[in-house]
């Protein structure tokens, strides 16, 4: 029966918990009025009495947290009560919770968007089935490490292989489709049939690839991708089995892509991953052609074959096509790599960097708040010293004081996700297009998690340590000393100085490292880049195979336009090439000098492009000896041949180079001209031996134009575009730039790496100026009297200054020092954005300690101003 | 900084004894507030019980969770609302057990202190 009446008293005071906090309040008011009362009696002022009743009962804020602590649910509760009273307490300081609450938010909401781009490109697996699975592989000689897989070799491997459910080859081949009478060239792969079945997604409408289709070239048979057939098919459901015009020919739809699906990317002949490709049609497979490599080979492992057994498996049969093949197979060894891996690339190293970046910022942005909460809990010392007096448990102190940092917490978690979801378009624009897999960064439920989970995390952290500390103060010490002199003040404030002096260190490694990147950036662009991209207008076309059948058709459409080219007002040069700079351009052959020996394991070898004349001069690519191509160098007139420097000095150094003879691709060719290097990656550390050929000579397909004028290039488009549609209407333009997009586009990446470092170099700097700032403020106030009674003796106000500014200055030096120390190494992980300084750079680290040193003399200013200001009168009469 | 405060006087309750002088209180003032038990305590002590509400609250509550105590809102003289406590029957058992308890070891307690063997 008792039982039964106690659960119904214990039932009561939870669900009536209300009534009975409000009863408790009641009675403890009640409490203190008679208490209060009775001090009157004694003869006491109100105010008096009224504080000596509260002193002699105890806070009643305890009170009510010890009977809580009775209930069932006390704990609970408790919390509750704790997280009521912390925001009360934050919203009454109101600097402190505006400070720790920017710092926090700002940091959140940066590593918020940092971590959606490191989730999006590298932490999310790849949109296919078992993504682990795939992986790329590579013919790799000494002389050419990653090389497409010859087709003839990917026959063999298809045969030969025991590690892969299915490889299959692919490689970029755009084809032209017609709507209206309007061309337009669309993103096209070649793919050998068992491409789908690898990457494990097979069309949603109509068939996949058969061996059929590859086998007959001249079936043309073509798969959609799901956007194309959206967008220009008005999604008709019955396109499969319907005819449409590409190439000018009739081409069969045979089936249809699933929405979302993603082309599997690569660096040579293929768009980036994504969806980035529009039509897929047959690449026939066959064990003929050994020599020529444009196709690039993906593979999909069997289920529970690791990538070293997929190795193993590829040297073997490396060996085996060596020892059948030896001559286009010399020194072969296959590579195999892991799809993820191949498509990030480069670009893993950036995405870490900036997240490692990002991470400091959000340690100082802790210290900062960590430094605050002493500050907090120093001033709180008393209070607490009451609780404890009272009887509050350790774990009640600790908890009243996290639990401001719990809302601290929630609240800049919650600030900071507002701002990454404010700042992310924005993001999303300054993450250059071709960065791999930029298409996934997105604020997810998972950044929002982390937004969160980080906040928390860093104010709890914060929070804990001068919590824990708070729980040993000893009440008789704090109620009858004064703060100043007591150990846990001094303990608390160098605890504080170590803070600060960390933040300093962090602030200065980025500093440093934003420092190097800035030095790279402009030792990259001091560099000759051996041409002149303003002014220049580039754009693509190819020719169809239907029309241009023969060399001369092409030719002589070349020789038309380029014509009219020419008289438009303001070109003051035109030109067809089949490369421009800096477009990632990698096409290679080899080639025998006539009279001079080949090295022995150093095959000779150059990137090959062809070129109209006027190519070098739209581009102002300087001429170093000889001769540019002119009208001499038609299909009728003698094959010759322009290099550059990079060519002379690696094959014939020491040598006239002009006037000799070049044997390529079985004719020998006059050396006509040399040219000054240029880079076909803007990142290359040196220029690769490449070598012209006139385009009247070797007719390609596939070109760019170009075209200098003195004023906006792309106003030349227009009339480029009319020009080359009088000799044929249905020539398509694809992704017509000015010049400096494409060099802006190269360095894209770079720049948002440097960009963003200096951005949290910068926010770095003012979080430890913050932090120095709050120290010395701190110290200033605490040796108040002490700076009177100093001044009272006859020291100068300037000598105040400098005791203070010596203090901000100590930690600067302290935390730049270490800093400084720890800079190169942490530049290590940036070594591929680095070009000409050294990780150590001395110029680099000097400007970074100078700046954060100025930092913290600022940082230092205001407080010791305040001190050599203040008026040792009333510093005494204080006391 | 001129007044410094003392420290409070902490009361030193024995565990266990603060449940008992509660229940004794309350069974001989009848229906009385928190107050007026801490008055008492402090009366009959001459001082040396300065019980504050962190103590005395917490034991009325658990006492009242034990069903050992019963409260209800009711006048003072003074016209003022309080919250009177009053002892249940159980209340009543449970002072019986435990003054006899108190009583037994109070005298082992006694005997022991005065044996001057």
């Amino acid at each position: 029966m008792r039982a039964v009446l106690q659960f119904f008293s214990k039932l009561r005071s939870v669900f009536g918990k209300e009534k009975l906090d409000q009863h408790l309040e009641d009675e403890i008011e009640f409490h203190l009025q008679m208490e209060t009362e009775a001090g009157l009696r004694r003869g006491l002022e109100l105010n008096e009495a009224r504080r000596q009743a509260r002193l002699k009962c105890g806070y009643e804020s305890v009170a009510s947290e010890e009977i809580r602590d009775q209930r069932l649910l006390g704990w609970l509760d408790g919390t509750f009560a704790d997280l009521r009273q912390a925001v009360v307490a934050l919203r009454r300081h109101r600097g402190f919770t505006a400070i720790a609450l920017a710092a926090l938010a700002l940091s959140v909401g940066l590593n918020t968007l940092i971590f959606t781009m490191l989730d999006g490109v590298l932490l999310r697996p790849l949109p296919y089935p078992q993504p682990d699975r795939l992986v790329r592989v590579f013919e790799s000689t000494p002389r050419n490490p990653k090389w497409p897989v010859s087709i003839g070799n990917f026959y063999d491997i298809r045969r030969l292989n025991q590690s892969f459910d299915s490889v299959a080859l692919y490689t970029e081949d755009d084809l032209q489709l017609m709507h209206g009478d309007v061309p337009e060239r669309l993103k096209s792969m070649r793919v050998s049939h068992d491409f789908f079945t690898t990457a494990g997604i097979l069309p949603a409408m109509g068939r996949n690839f058969e061996p059929a289709d590859s086998r007959a070239d001249k079936a043309r048979v073509v798969i959609l991708g799901n956007r194309l057939w959206k967008t220009r098919f008005q999604s008709d459901p019955a396109i499969v089995g319907k005819t449409i015009r590409l190439n000018r020919e009739a081409w069969t739809v045979v089936g249809v892509l699933p929405p979302g699906f993603q082309h599997v990317g690569g660096s040579y002949r293929s768009p980036l991953q994504g969806e980035t490709v529009d039509l897929w049609w047959p690449l026939p497979v066959g064990p003929g052609n050994r020599g020529s490599h444009y196709t690039n080979l993906i593979g999909r492992m069997k289920a529970g074959v690791s990538i070293e057994q997929a190795r193993q498996d590829a040297l073997g049969m490396a060996r085996e096509l060596t020892r059948n093949f030896p001559g286009p197979n010399r020194d072969l060894v296959l590579r195999v790599e892991p799809l993820t891996t191949e498509l990030v690339g480069q670009s893993r190293q950036t995405v870490w960097l900036i997240a490692a970046a990002g991470g400091l910022v959000l340690l100082i942005a802790g210290a900062n708040v960590a430094g605050l909460c002493i500050a907090r809990s120093l001033a709180r010392r008393k209070e607490i010293a009451v609780c404890r007096a009272l009887g509050a448990g350790t774990w009640r102190i600790v908890r009243s004081v996290l639990c401001e940092n719990l809302v601290l917490g929630l609240a800049g978690g919650a600030l900071g996700l507002a701002l990454a979801a404010a700042l992310a378009p924005g993001w999303r624009a300054l993450i250059p297009a071709d960065f791999p897999r930029a298409h996934e960064v997105q604020l997810t439920w998972t950044a929002g998690f982390f937004a969160l989970g980080c906040a928390l995390l860093t104010s709890l952290l914060a929070g804990l340590a001068p919590a824990l500390r708070q729980s040993r103060v000893d009440p008789a010490a704090s109620l009858t000393q004064e703060s100043r002199g007591a150990s846990a003040g001094r303990d608390a404030h160098r605890l504080r100085a170590v803070l600060v002096a960390g933040e300093v260190a962090f602030a200065t490694v980025l500093c440093v490292s934003a420092a190097l990147l800035v030095q790279s950036s402009l030792r990259l662009s001091a560099r000759e880049n051996g041409f002149d991209p303003n002014g220049v207008l580039t754009f693509q076309l190819e020719l169809p195979r239907a029309g241009y059948e023969k060399p001369e058709q092409a030719a002589r459409l070349y020789e038309e336009v380029l014509a009219r080219w020419r008289t438009l007002p303001g070109v003051q040069a035109a030109a067809l090439a089949t490369n421009i700079p800096w477009s990632g351009y990698d096409e290679n052959s080899g080639f025998s000098i006539q009279g001079v020996a080949e090295h022995p394991g150093d095959s000779t070898q150059g990137r090959y492009q062809m070129a109209s004349p006027g190519y070098f001069e739209a581009l102002r690519i300087p001429l170093r000896a000889g001769r540019y191509f002119d009208q001499r160098d038609s299909a009728a007139g003698p094959l010759v041949t322009i290099v550059n420097e990079a060519l002379v000095r690696r094959y014939m150094p020491g040598l006239d180079p002009v006037g000799r003879t070049l044997e390529i691709w079985g004719k020998p060719r006059l050396l006509v001209g040399v040219v000054a290097d240029n880079f076909d990656h803007p990142a290359d550390l040196k220029a690769e031996p490449g070598f012209w050929l006139p385009l009247s000579q070797v007719p390609m397909g596939e070109v760019n134009g170009v075209l200098r004028t003195a004023g906006d290039p792309m106003s030349l488009l227009a009339p480029a575009v009319a020009a080359l549609h009088e000799s044929d209407r249905e020539l398509p333009v694809a992704e017509p730039r000015a010049m400096t997009t494409i060099t802006r586009a190269a360095l894209a990446e770079r720049n948002l790496a440097n960009w963003l470092l200096q951005a949290f170099a910068l926010l770095a700097v003012m979080l430890a100026v913050f932090g120095i700032y709050g120290l010395l403020a701190y110290v200033v106030e605490q040796r108040h009297r002490e700076f009177g009674i100093r001044v009272a003796m006859g020291a100068t106000r300037r000598d105040i200054l400098w005791l203070v500014l010596k203090g901000g200055l100590a930690q600067a030096l302290a935390g730049g020092v270490i800093g400084a120390l720890c800079a190169p190494v942490a530049a290590r992980s940036m070594a591929s954005l680095l070009y000409g300084v050294s990780f150590g750079d001395p110029l680099s680290l000097f400007w970074a300690l100078a700046f954060v040193i100025c930092a913290a003399l600022v940082a230092s200013f205001t407080p010791a101003l305040g001190a050599a200001r203040a008026d040792p009168s009333t510093a005494l009469r204080n006391e | 900084m001129p007044n410094r405060e003392p420290a409070p006087p902490k009361a030193g309750v024995l565990q266990g004894t603060l449940d008992l002088m509660i229940l004794k209180v309350v069974a001989s003032l009848g229906p009385v507030h928190g107050y007026a038990i801490a008055e008492r305590l402090a009366q009959v002590s001459e001082g040396a019980l300065q019980l504050n509400m962190g103590t005395l609250y917490p034991g009325l509550v658990r006492l009242e969770q034990r069903g050992l105590l019963r409260a209800a809102w009711d006048q003072t003289e003074s016209n003022r609302r309080a919250r009177f406590y009053s002892l249940t029957p159980a209340g009543r058992r449970r002072l019986e057990v435990e003054r006899q308890e108190w009583s037994r070891m109070t005298g082992i307690m006694q005997r022991l202190l005065d044996d001057t063997i």
